[in-house]
């Protein structure tokens, strides 16, 4: 706990006044949302038919036992004060408690290995979507109406509407030579992940072989999750490409005889970086949701898998601790895409 | 220009990754077999385990008292050498098997056979750290166990029992070291330690689950160094790996794709008849169904030899009876109603006049989205009773759900038609026909789903669970098996064959009619 | 040269814009095809979306017979896909309808009067967004009994943000106008100025995204029914038809193929269709 208040003391030092009043506020908000957000799937996944604990007897209930459980877990008490103690518990040991539907299940230790694997996932995809939709974007802008253009927003176009558990589907099809479903092969049982982000752990313990299998692993999933933003982040390169060299000094610099790709690259896409930044971060954001989609098609171990086939067996204690994970994960994207804006383009009040 | 550059550079490798074709596998130790299945163990504690992946694990990590033979649900010595019943069949007594070790090195005892089994059956034993036991009821008939002397243990049951014998064989009954649950605590469950075949080794929860052999083995040791089982929830992904050598086994895969399987080069397919049963329960509390005429219709309306084709690709054998056909017990002579439309039709034309509702019936079928071992394709089952059912008058609307809610929903009794299915759990008849079938079993949680009662199959499955002599229980099953069939409260549907896929570098495995997955005698060829 | 275009009225302009731009042309043509192909399947169909052919060997590619292979049911695919296109379409149709119907009103009310209204409107689409959209599709379509009508709800409600945000952004533009501000100043009634002057305003922001939305609407249920929430599973509908294609890929990629060419298409048209009507109805329409 200390260790945080010394980093936001760090931060507060750090900051300008108005930045920190307006990343108090912020924060402020992004909690206040979270906690209202997280209680009301609390209450929701509560009044839905459906008894998670019977996941645990299968096929082979015992009215008895379950009675027992419910009532010495004290899944029969009101729901409010079980949201109550949910929260004091979350914000006293920063614990979510027992899986229902799994047997002797820290939510947060299976959390604290699964997210890793989704925020790598997500990682490499959007290494993946940024430069590549950066590059065709502003191909598209300098030959604006030729064919570089069509055809990358073409491409764009098609980017955005195949759906990403198709695609999936076409390259696995495609590339059969890539390893699928785990994010290393069984059979690499004496590596021992330390941050559980396998590529840079391969990489601290100077296991170069084992980087590259693991980057074999995420390449298809990467793959098919950075399609639409890197189809998004083109178009929004091009329109705002082309709308600063429209601009007069862009203009000016080209008729002084700069050379026109210094130009392009050294004033235009500069100025034009601000919208890029802000739609790049939210695709951060949402890319954790498409995750669902793409772990499902890859049997990538990671948390949109997790709390999906928890929604199935309706563990509700494992869903909202999910998704209070996700929300966080999507404010905290935002908020920082939100300063990132603020120091690229100073023109933007805080507001 | 950088962004360019390193755009460039990016593209550029992922190329070179994408079609650098992954090279022969360099297998860490080449006696490591790597086991892919549909998901992961949901526990190592025997007490806890419920679902068949949990299983699979759990017979190579523990022993029992007494087993069932490598090929059949008979009894076998294990961790107890011999066995004897008191005259009125109260009081078992078990010699127990001398120098044998659990995985820490300390004794198999008396006292710790004691310890294992009341974790098992006790309501509040303070060794339990889930409480969650499913087969707790199971063994609700033993009073009381007692260490006689270190070799010697006696069981005192509340009355007789005709299946307490194969309950002790069942998985539950594993017997663990009391030192590691003591140690362990709430953690026994993820550092499990027993006597079986395989030590543990480590568990990452659905990643991998590794075990290595134990050296010490009373029946002597395991022929593979370590087994790593992992969960691949994707069938595609399973298939695959399998063709790409990252796997060694893959089994619960859709029974077309294993015959294609069947034809590549380097993969063989083993085979085995299993005790289960696919059938479709009939709520007879929900009118009409609670008119025999239209349950006969029903079954009259389904093509079982059409539905293993289309939902089996041929890989199942049609049920008569809900216990399966490779079951002690199951009567032979009574032959299936035949696949008839027209004579369903008329039946149900019959109940309608009677009963004054409209033809054609509206139906809702319950079916569970995801495969179980009885049913690898439940939508195709489902779709296939539907297409069979419209035939003859009946229109059904599909109503999936994954598989926990399903049967909650079934259990509850809110569901019109829906499908089901069963394995055994000790090769016992009781475990079918009293488990499901039995007015005891409806409730909330019963697995009567189909609400069936009938006082004199009551009567005569409560005697056959007292009664200790084979010749008389077997009456009691077959009369049974008439008074149900007349009454069709289920329409059996089939018993599957289970089939897993290997590579052929893999000798002497072998599947097990009761679905155990015994790695023990399996071995790779070129493995001395 | 400039003498017709200055007697147009907007409204003709913005025709005559729509009618230039290639993606609104290629777009709507996508879509015609679509609602043809739904509204006259069964007549262009070459079998019933269930009728099986046990002759051949299933799951399988192309044939003569067959022209975009048989799926593991033995059921022609090219007849699912073109039967599935009625629910896709509707699914999509009546889940945007819903999402409008709920979003637009919230929007004005938001954007017209502000105050608390605003403050919870704005909040609770804050709560709403902070969640991937298809966690809470998913939690909503279990929570119905399973059914297309779940499915459509639940993509409905997750799409009710998108059109109160920009009806919000839009109603706040209009009422700062000089001539919304005149009007009020000389006594129209608030209801005057918002049936004559916001709600026409708001028209085209709406229809654009509502376009654009159906693509994303068609999208999100076929990704609910690939996840296995959704109806009867013997329905043809395009995510289900890929989800049980997905278990056979090794035998054959081809029952992949239709449903998943076919859900790209309708959504590409609609995208199409939604940038032309963009730049023809609300050129400053942003693209995000």
């Amino acid at each position: 706990m200390s260790g945080w208040v010394k980093l936001m003391q760090l931060l507060c030092w750090l900051t300008p006044p108005a930045v920190a009043r307006y990343l108090s506020v912020r924060l402020f908000h992004a909690v206040i949302t979270m906690v209202v957000a997280v209680s009301l799937i609390f209450i929701a996944m509560r009044m839905l038919p459906g008894n998670p604990l019977l996941a645990r007897f299968g096929q082979h209930p015992d009215a008895e036992q379950m009675q027992r459980i419910i009532h010495e877990q004290g899944w029969d008490r009101p729901i409010l004060s079980q949201l109550g103690q949910f929260l004091h518990q979350l914000v006293t040991t920063g614990d979510f408690g027992e899986s229902i539907s799994r047997s002797n299940e820290n939510v947060s230790d299976e959390l604290t290995r699964r997210i890793p694997a989704t925020i790598e996932l997500t990682v490499v995809a959007m290494l993946l979507a940024v430069p590549i939709g950066v590059a065709f974007g502003v191909a598209a802008a300098v030959w604006r109406n030729r064919w570089p253009d069509r055809l990358c927003m073409a491409g764009a176009m098609l980017g955005v509407s195949v759906p990403v558990f198709f695609l999936g589907i076409c390259l696995r099809a495609i590339f059969t030579g890539m390893p699928i479903g785990f994010r290393l092969p069984a059979f690499e049982i004496d590596f021992e992940p330390i941050t559980e982000f396998y590529l840079l752990d391969t990489l601290l313990q100077q296991r170069f072989d084992l980087f590259a299998t693991a980057f074999k692993h995420i390449c298809l999933p990467a793959l098919a999750l950075s399609s639409i933003p890197m189809s998004i982040i083109a178009r929004i390169t091009r329109s705002s490409m082309l709308e600063v060299l429209g601009e007069d000094f862009i203009r000016t610099g080209r008729a002084k005889g700069a050379s026109s790709w210094g130009v392009v690259l050294r004033h235009a896409l500069p100025n034009a970086a601000a919208p890029i930044v802000n739609i790049a971060g939210f695709q951060i954001g949402l890319l954790l949701s498409g995750a669902v989609l793409t772990e499902t098609v890859f049997d990538w171990p990671g948390m949109g898998k997790y709390v999906v086939d928890a929604v199935r067996e309706n563990d509700y204690v494992i869903v909202q601790a999910g998704a209070l994970v996700i929300a966080a994960i999507f404010v905290t994207a935002n908020l920082v895409v939100d300063l990132l804006y603020l120091w690229l383009d100073p023109r933007v009040r805080l507001s | 220009m950088p962004t360019r550059r390193f755009a460039v550079i990016l593209v550029c490798l992922m190329f070179v990754a994408c079609s650098s074709r992954a090279p022969s596998k360099p297998t860490k130790t080449n006696n490591t077999l790597i086991y892919g299945r549909g998901e992961d163990s949901k526990t190592l504690d025997p007490i806890n385990g419920e679902t068949g992946e949990t299983v699979k694990a759990l017979v190579n990590l523990y022993d029992t008292l007494v087993a069932f033979t490598d090929d059949s649900t008979e009894i076998e010595a294990s961790l107890a050498t011999s066995w004897s019943t008191s005259e009125d069949g109260l009081t078992w007594t078990f010699q127990l098997r001398e120098g044998v070790r659990f995985h820490d090195g300390t004794l198999v005892d008396a006292a710790a056979i004691v310890f294992s089994l009341n974790r098992l059956c006790q309501d509040d034993n303070p060794h339990v750290s889930d409480p969650a036991r499913p087969y707790k009821p199971n063994f609700a008939v033993i009073e009381e166990i007692r260490a006689v002397d270190p070799l010697t243990v006696e069981f005192q049951l509340s009355e007789p029992s005709a299946v307490f014998l194969n309950n002790l064989a069942m998985f539950p009954a594993g017997i663990v070291s009391p030192t590691a649950v003591k140690k362990h605590g709430k953690g026994f469950s993820t550092n499990p330690v027993g006597t079986g075949p395989f030590r543990f080794e480590r568990w990452i929860r659905d990643q991998q689950l590794v075990l290595a052999a134990n050296e010490d083995h009373w029946r002597g040791r395991p022929n593979f160094d370590r087994v790593v089982f992992v969960p691949v929830s994707e069938s595609a992904t399973r298939i695959q790996q399998l063709t790409r050598g990252e796997i060694h086994i893959a089994d619960n895969l859709p029974p077309a794709e294993v015959d294609d399987l069947a034809r590549k080069p380097g993969l063989t397919v083993v085979e085995e008849i299993s005790m289960n049963v696919a059938y479709l329960a009939l709520q007879m509390d929900k009118p009409p169904l609670e008119d025999v005429r239209v349950r006969q219709a029903i079954a009259m309306a389904l093509d079982k030899q059409a539905l293993i084709r289309v939902g089996y690709a041929g890989h199942a054998e049609p049920a008569i009876n809900l216990l399966p056909k490779a079951m002690w017990g199951h009567n032979d002579g009574i032959g299936d109603r035949p696949f008839d439309p027209d004579a369903s039709r008329e039946l149900l034309q019959a109940a309608a006049a009677d009963r004054g509702f409209e033809l054609p019936l509206t139906l809702s079928l319950a079916v569970m989205s995801e495969p179980r071992p009885y049913m690898e394709q439940p939508l195709q089952v489902a779709a296939f009773v539907k297409d069979s059912l419209a035939a003859v008058g009946i229109n059904v609307t599909i109503e999936p759900k994954p598989v926990t809610p399903h049967f909650a929903k079934m259990m509850r009794g809110d569901y019109q038609i829906g499908l089901a299915g069963w394995t055994t759990d000790n090769g016992d008849p009781d475990n079918f026909l009293y488990s499901l079938l039995d007015s005891d079993n409806i409730s909330e949680s019963g697995n009567n789903m189909s609400h069936y009662r009938n006082d004199k199959v009551h009567e005569l499955l409560l005697a056959a669970q007292r009664e200790l002599d084979q010749d008389k229980r077997l009456t009691f099953y077959h009369h049974a098996q008439e008074l149900i069939f007349a009454d069709a409260p289920i329409v059996p549907l089939v018993s599957t064959k289970q089939r897993a896929v290997h590579t052929t570098r893999i000798k002497d495995y072998r599947l097990h009619p009761a679905m155990l997955i015994r790695l023990r005698k399996a071995r790779f060829e070129d493995v001395p | 040269m400039n003498a017709p275009d200055t007697i147009e009225s907007p409204k003709q302009r913005a025709w005559v814009r729509l009618r230039r731009s290639s993606s609104a042309r290629t777009g709507s043509t996508v879509i015609l095809c679509f609602l043809l192909i739904a509204v006259f399947c069964q007549i262009l169909a070459p079998y019933a979306p269930n009728s099986r052919d046990a002759t051949v060997d299933a799951p399988s590619g192309p044939t003569a017979k067959h022209w975009l292979g048989v799926d593991a049911n033995e059921k022609d695919v090219l007849s699912r896909v073109m039967y599935g296109s009625r629910l896709s379409l509707f699914a999509g149709l009546i889940s945007i309808t819903f999402a409008v119907s709920l979003g637009a009103p919230a929007g004005a009310i938001a954007g017209y009067f502000g105050g608390w209204p605003e403050t919870i409107i704005m909040r609770s689409i804050d709560i709403a967004l902070a969640f991937p959209s298809i966690l809470i599709a998913l939690l909503v379509a279990t929570a119905y009994k399973p059914g297309w009508s779940a499915v459509i709800i639940a993509v409905g409600l997750i799409n009710v943000p998108v059109f109160a945000r920009q009806v919000r952004v839009t109603v706040l533009t209009i009422r700062g106008l000089d001539y919304v501000t005149a009007s009020r100043a000389l006594g129209a009634s608030p209801l005057h100025i918002l049936v004559r002057v916001i709600v026409p305003g708001i028209v085209n922001p709406v229809v654009v995204l509502a376009t654009m939305g159906l693509g994303a609407a068609i999208l999100e249920v076929a990704g609910l029914s690939f996840l296995g929430v959704g109806g009867d599973p013997t329905e043809p509908e395009w995510g289900s038809m890929l989800a049980q294609a997905k278990d056979h890929l090794s035998s054959s990629i081809w029952p992949a193929v239709g449903p998943g060419v076919a859900i790209s298409l309708a959504i590409l048209g609609f995208n199409l269709l939604g940038d032309g009507l963009r730049d023809a109805l609300d050129p400053r329409l942003g693209e995000s």
